[in-house]
């Protein structure tokens, strides 16, 4: 057959703009706003997906912190303020009565705290919110310290709701004034057990509408976690293998290792209990009856702290797992307690998902208590000198944040049904209180 | 059992509620899947009907590197995504990585050789006779084109659902690359794993049974295409 050469030509110029398009329209979508993707064109379309979680309300300031002032993040003690350039201004209120404030001007602190943008939220302990263009605020609208230590807004000139008292927060935005807008995109990779658990869905809110941030989970094992973080595709890790962080941290992909909180591991196995472990205060020793008599042994496999800490008890019985009896998984705790489930054998669990999933599940807890089964959880952040795209201030915000008693106390509050706490807090801030 | 049964009645409840944040994981799902399906028929589609068309030397391995193409591993794919888009790989500076981005470019990778080797094999099969009558006939290329495309359409509808089917129901690669963040990258697969791993069984049949649902009402209407827009 004959094809001509100008046939050929258009046929591949045809290609070329094809690929062209598509590569075009990828690099549109690129520069939209990150959420905004062409709808699909095949399927019956949906609404457009909704804002991205629901802004929790702002938590109360710990009243015992001597943060007084909080600007987009930042936050200022009372010595901070007094430590600023004060101005006297006068304000006449509706009723003609004039009043002498002095305080630092705004525009001072939104400068201190870098924070730029076209709207001002001026937001007071009880919540209320009272918000102005930034164009507006002049040299005179400061925020005032009154006789008893507190906070407010004066802005002469400026309506009566703008003269907020028991301000705690300032938060410049850009665009409306929906304070979501301009929220940092945090990345937390962490492990299976805290997202399985609930504690984050119930601690995070809390971070986001404090530090206007949002907080993204990515939930995979320790292993996958550490890989994540020395990538630099994570800004955060809240992880639970010591040995392995400590070797993160001395690599210099981390820094700021802390302490946060621990749970502990629990030897769980069916109620026939066919190796006779039940009661064992030993854990390496109940390990080595488990080899011994060949019972089935359940391992997630999968590098997460769980498997590391498992490995570590075998090693202290002296031995190696090998054999028929002894399953690798590769799996998550879940799953590998559905699978020790079924197959009648044991493994170790931690807590947190033993309790969230023991009332689905035909086996018990035999051996607890022992040392070796303390489980530490720490919080690292990436070290920016090696990633400088990572949310270094937003992270180590992240890392006081967990850290501090408030959150600590709340995470001893965060019980299971049975009254169980399912972490024990632990950070360096909680053991001075 | 019961959990299926459970699930089941689970399902039409999420539906019947409008449960938001099932309603926002079926939502990003299509749009992801449904974006990822639009770009590998922008590529795919002229891709297949040219190696059905055209005689030129490297067609064989073209074609055979295709064919490897449609039994890519979503989680290989997802690996290369991710090792691509990664903060230490050479499109890092994106910052795509668990973003629905990410998903669409890992989805695309994977229904793309799909949608072009079906098409190609679609194309192939039209009597080559047609051709040479429309050449005669004083046809231009891309009349003929148009002509034979036309003719294959039921293997290229064939070749897009096969697409939209590898990615609705893929999870490997959007999990590794997605990251199955709440809110942002979770997607039905991703929502089943979740669950699954929890324990609520129950719930993760019936997001199972929506996905089914949603993946039938896709191919109805690609059926119905079917019929009409290639049916001159």
């Amino acid at each position: 057959m004959s094809w001509s050469v100008t046939g050929r030509n258009v046929r591949w110029s045809l290609l070329a703009t094809l690929v062209l398009v598509s590569a075009l329209l990828l690099t549109s979508c690129a520069k939209a706003n990150p959420t905004a993707v062409p709808q699909a064109t095949v399927a019956p379309t949906s609404a457009p997906v909704a804002a991205l979680e629901p802004t929790a309300e702002p938590i109360a300031e710990p009243t015992a912190a001597p943060m007084v002032l909080d600007v987009n993040g930042k936050g200022f003690t009372l010595a901070d303020l007094k430590a600023m350039t004060w101005v006297a201004v006068d304000y006449t209120d509706k009723d003609g009565e004039t009043t002498t404030y002095v305080g630092v001007p705004i525009a001072d602190l939104l400068k201190a705290a870098k924070s730029k943008g076209t709207t001002l939220s001026i937001i007071a302990s009880d919540g209320y919110e009272a918000n102005i263009a930034l164009a507006e605020v002049t040299e005179q609208s400061i925020i005032a310290i009154t006789d008893d230590g507190s906070l407010r807004s004066v802005l002469p000139g400026g309506s009566g709701k703008l003269q907020v008292k028991d301000v705690t927060k300032l938060r410049a935005a850009k665009g409306t004034d929906d304070s979501s807008e301009d929220a940092v995109r945090l990345i937390l990779a962490t492990t299976t057990s805290t997202a399985d658990s609930g504690l984050l869905d119930y601690l995070l809110p809390g971070f986001d509408s404090e530090y206007n941030a949002e907080v993204q989970v990515v939930a995979v094992g320790t292993g996958q976690s550490l890989a994540i973080g020395r990538n630099g595709d994570a800004d955060v890790l809240l992880v639970h293998d010591r040995p392995a962080e400590d070797a993160f941290v001395a690599d210099g992909y981390g820094v700021n290792r802390q302490d946060v909180m621990y749970n502990d591991f629990v030897l769980v196995g069916p109620k026939s209990d066919p190796a006779g472990i039940k009661g064992m205060t030993d854990a390496a020793v109940a390990f080595a009856k488990i080899a011994e008599t060949g019972s089935v042994f359940c391992s997630r496999g999968d590098n997460s702290g769980t498997h590391s800490k498992e490995l570590a008890i075998w090693a202290a019985t002296g031995g190696t797992p090998e054999g028929d009896w002894y399953l690798s998984l590769g799996q998550g705790m879940g799953d590998t307690l559905t699978v020790t489930n079924e197959k009648l054998g044991y493994t170790l669990a931690d807590r947190g998902t033993w309790l969230s999933r023991m009332d689905s599940l035909d086996l018990e807890i035999l051996v607890e208590g022992d040392p070796v089964l303390f489980n530490p959880y720490g919080v690292i952040a990436i070290n920016p000198d090696k990633w400088p795209n990572v949310e270094a201030e937003m992270a180590s915000n992240f890392i006081e944040w967990l850290t501090s008693v408030e959150t600590q106390q709340k995470i001893l509050d965060y019980k299971h049904e049975s009254g169980q706490s399912l972490f024990i807090p632990d950070s360096e801030a909680w053991r001075n209180r | 059992m019961r959990e299926i049964l459970q699930g089941a009645i689970q399902a039409l409840q999420l539906l019947a509620t409008r449960d938001p944040e099932v309603l926002e994981i079926l939502a990003l799902t299509l749009r992801v899947s449904g974006t990822a399906l639009l770009f590998s028929m922008l590529v795919g589609v002229p891709l297949g009907s040219f190696l059905g068309l055209r005689r030129f030397p490297g067609r064989r391995l073209i074609t055979a590197l295709l064919y490897t193409g449609m039994g890519l591993p979503p989680v290989v794919v997802g690996l290369f995504v991710y090792l691509i888009l990664s903060r230490s790989g050479p499109l890092g500076s994106l910052g795509w990585l668990f973003t629905p981005r990410a998903m669409i470019v890992a989805q695309t990778v994977i229904s793309f050789p799909l949608i072009s080797g079906f098409t190609m094999a679609s194309v192939q099969g039209v009597d080559p006779d047609l051709r040479r009558q429309l050449r005669s006939l004083g046809a231009t290329d891309w009349q003929v084109t148009r002509a034979i495309l036309s003719e294959a359409r039921t293997g290229v509808i064939v070749a897009i659902v096969a697409g939209f089917g590898s990615i609705i129901s893929e999870v490997g690669a959007v999990m590794l690359v997605g990251g199955n963040i709440e809110g942002a990258t979770r997607v039905l697969t991703t929502a089943i794993v979740l669950e699954t791993r929890k324990g609520q069984f129950a719930l993760a049949i019936a997001l199972g049974i929506i996905l089914l649902a949603l993946s039938f009402a896709a191919n109805l209407a690609m059926l119905a295409l079917q019929g009409k827009r290639l049916g001159e």
